[in-house]
């Protein structure tokens, strides 16, 4: 039984004079992933970081496990959900362990220091993630791709129910890529939740069980892949025309091949 | 490995606290042997020794102890929450807002009414520099916002105690104000320990309880934000704390520059690069750092006594040179 852990609930984030989203609801359920696709600009990260309670709306709310969560204890939030930002910097040269154990945080008090368990969780993490072989490697020493998989692993590391991650795949490699789904995947079977903001189309398509559709800060539609990825609607969101082909297993891949010519116009 | 090692050069720099504090209570105009110097401190009765010990060495050494301290653990926190290895204590305004109201003091003479009015003043004057960038960034400003508003806070202090040299009465002002300036641990008495105490051990306290906050923003804020620490809460109970404890401490002795920027750099190849692990390191090593200077200037042979603060600005602007160039390879 799905249960629904996040809820967004007509949510609308303005910053200066630019609205970045519009009354936009969603909601995040057990065992599923939920994909949030759309062009740049379109408000994908402003939902994430609402949804995560570190951005403030100006309507609506968010309700964490049936609570308003700008009333939620700031360390319960931190348990629940690991957020995943989007080119995550890392300020100061720690070994790759070090900053995975990061991720226990939450679950530490004032001066207390990761113990035993901490410690199996943080190694189950970096070999999911398989940076297990980096872990004496100080993280200004890894590749892009490497430094996003390092912190996956401190999300990971700190069992959050929900996992909110920004674009997290864009710097991979094709084969890194499906090891970070298949991670997510896994997360979310065992009973999380998972949203992630995504720019490829036919990953989108094969790993999320739902896909939001935004434009311009506006919720265009919520529902399953094969519903939301059309052609129509890629030139109308996109600008792009694509080829689209469903496999044996019903999975959709989109390959785009040109700027539909409204796009063209507006191209420089 | 730093990991491991780390117990190591804890119990190094303790150790080296320690012996440079005897040290300190044996240097100076009458030096006195280790021995002697226990002997004194236990003895029944007392001698000119024991009231030299007492009175004037012992205070000065356990200030230098506590104001090393202070600037080795700000340095560490500031450093740790700007996410800025060039960061110091005073970025914000708070020595040099504590120096100007010390400065005022001196002009008027007011120390002479009551010599607690000069710590006083400079704790309200770190206060009120850090209550100013408040007022001038609010809840919400980003780290560069409310550094810019530390940098209008120093030059407006610096340049009215640059007026306040300008327009002193007499030249004996200007060498007391100047002198002043430089930083001087041999004027603290007993009083003035007992005074500067209470607030930097507020300050102490408030910054130790932030090393897990401080790890997390390792990470950058959001991210910091999304584990649960509440980084504008953060963010000024350590502007507070440093105001506090630094306030105190420049209130007491004068500026002391280098010891809170340099300390923290010269601790993270030993004992980590973890904000956390640097708190408690940076304190101790800040103390030696102090203990160190103030013995150096007692056995430097100089006609005119050499102020710590001229030492630690000759040992640490070279040394900060140095780090520049260092740190244009090894950070991100």
């Amino acid at each position: 039984m799905t249960e629904t852990l996040l809820e967004a609930r007509s949510v609308s984030v303005t910053m200066g004079s630019i609205q970045c989203l519009n009354r936009v609801d969603l909601s995040l359920k057990t065992g599923e992933i939920t994909g949030l696709i759309g062009p740049n600009g379109s408000g994908k990260s402003s939902l994430l970081k609402a949804m995560a309670g570190l951005q403030k709306t100006t309507h609506g709310s968010v309700w964490l496990a049936g609570k308003n969560i700008t009333h939620c204890d700031s360390r319960e939030r931190g348990k629940a959900m690991g957020y995943l930002e989007q080119n995550g910097d890392v300020h100061w040269p720690l070994p790759v362990k070090r900053l995975v154990e990061l991720g226990r945080i939450p679950h530490l008090q004032g001066w207390q220091s990761p113990c035993e368990q901490d410690q199996r969780r943080v190694e189950a993490a970096l070999k999911q993630t398989d940076t297990w072989h980096l872990r004496e490697r100080t993280v200004t020493t890894l590749s892009g791709g490497e430094k996003c998989r390092v912190l996956l692993a401190r999300v990971l590391a700190g069992e959050p129910k929900m996992i909110l991650a920004d674009e997290p795949i864009a710097a991979l490699d094709p084969a890194h890529q499906l090891m970070v789904m298949e991670s997510l995947r896994q997360f979310a079977a065992a009973g999380g939740a998972v949203i992630i903001a995504l720019h490829d189309l036919s990953i989108a398509a094969r790993y999320c069980d739902r896909l939001a559709l935004l434009k311009e800060g506006d919720l265009i539609i919520k529902a399953s892949p094969n519903d939301v990825i059309t052609e129509a609607r890629l030139a109308s969101v996109y600008g792009i025309k694509a080829t689209l082909r469903c496999d044996e297993n019903d999975c959709l891949t989109v390959t785009p091949y040109a700027l539909t010519d409204e796009a063209k116009l507006l191209s420089p | 490995m730093t990991n491991q090692r780390m117990p190591m050069w804890l119990g190094l720099l303790m150790g080296s606290v320690i012996v440079l504090f005897f040290i300190s209570l044996t240097v100076g105009r009458h030096s006195f042997s280790l021995w002697q110097t226990v002997q004194e401190l236990l003895a029944q009765e007392q001698s000119v020794y024991t009231l030299i010990l007492i009175e004037l060495r012992l205070p000065r050494s356990l200030v230098a102890v506590i104001v090393g301290a202070t600037l080795g653990l700000c340095g560490a926190a500031m450093q740790g929450l700007l996410r800025n290895p060039l960061a110091s204590p005073g970025i914000l305004g708070s020595s040099s807002g504590a120096a100007l109201f010390s400065v005022i003091v001196l002009y008027f003479g007011f120390h002479a009414i009551s010599p607690w009015l000069l710590p006083i003043a400079g704790m309200a004057g770190a206060l009120l520099a850090i209550v100013l960038v408040y007022a001038l960034t609010g809840n919400d400003s980003t780290i560069t916002t409310i550094i810019l508003a530390g940098v209008a806070i120093n030059a407006i202090a610096a340049a009215c105690i640059s007026l306040a040299i300008n327009l002193a009465p007499s030249p004996y002002a200007v060498r007391e104000i100047a002198l002043w300036t430089l930083g001087d641990l041999s004027k603290v008495s007993l009083t003035n320990l007992w005074l500067m105490l209470p607030t930097t051990l507020i300050g102490w306290l408030m910054l130790i309880g932030c090393g897990q906050a401080l790890n997390a923003l390792s990470l950058g804020e959001q991210t910091a934000a999304s584990m649960g620490v509440n980084v504008a809460r953060l963010r000024w109970r350590i502007f507070l704390a440093t105001a506090l404890a630094v306030g105190a401490a420049v209130a007491t002795v004068g500026a002391i520059g280098f010891i809170g920027l340099v300390i923290p750099h010269l601790l993270r190849p030993l004992v980590g690069y973890e904000p956390r692990r640097l708190l408690f390191a940076s304190a101790l090593g800040g103390a030696v750092m102090l203990l160190l200077a103030d013995i150096s200037v007692r056995l430097i042979p100089s006609q005119i006594p050499l102020q710590v603060g001229v030492l630690t600005a000759l040992v640490g602007a070279p040394f900060f040179l140095y780090l520049i160039v260092k740190l244009r390879k090894e950070l991100p």
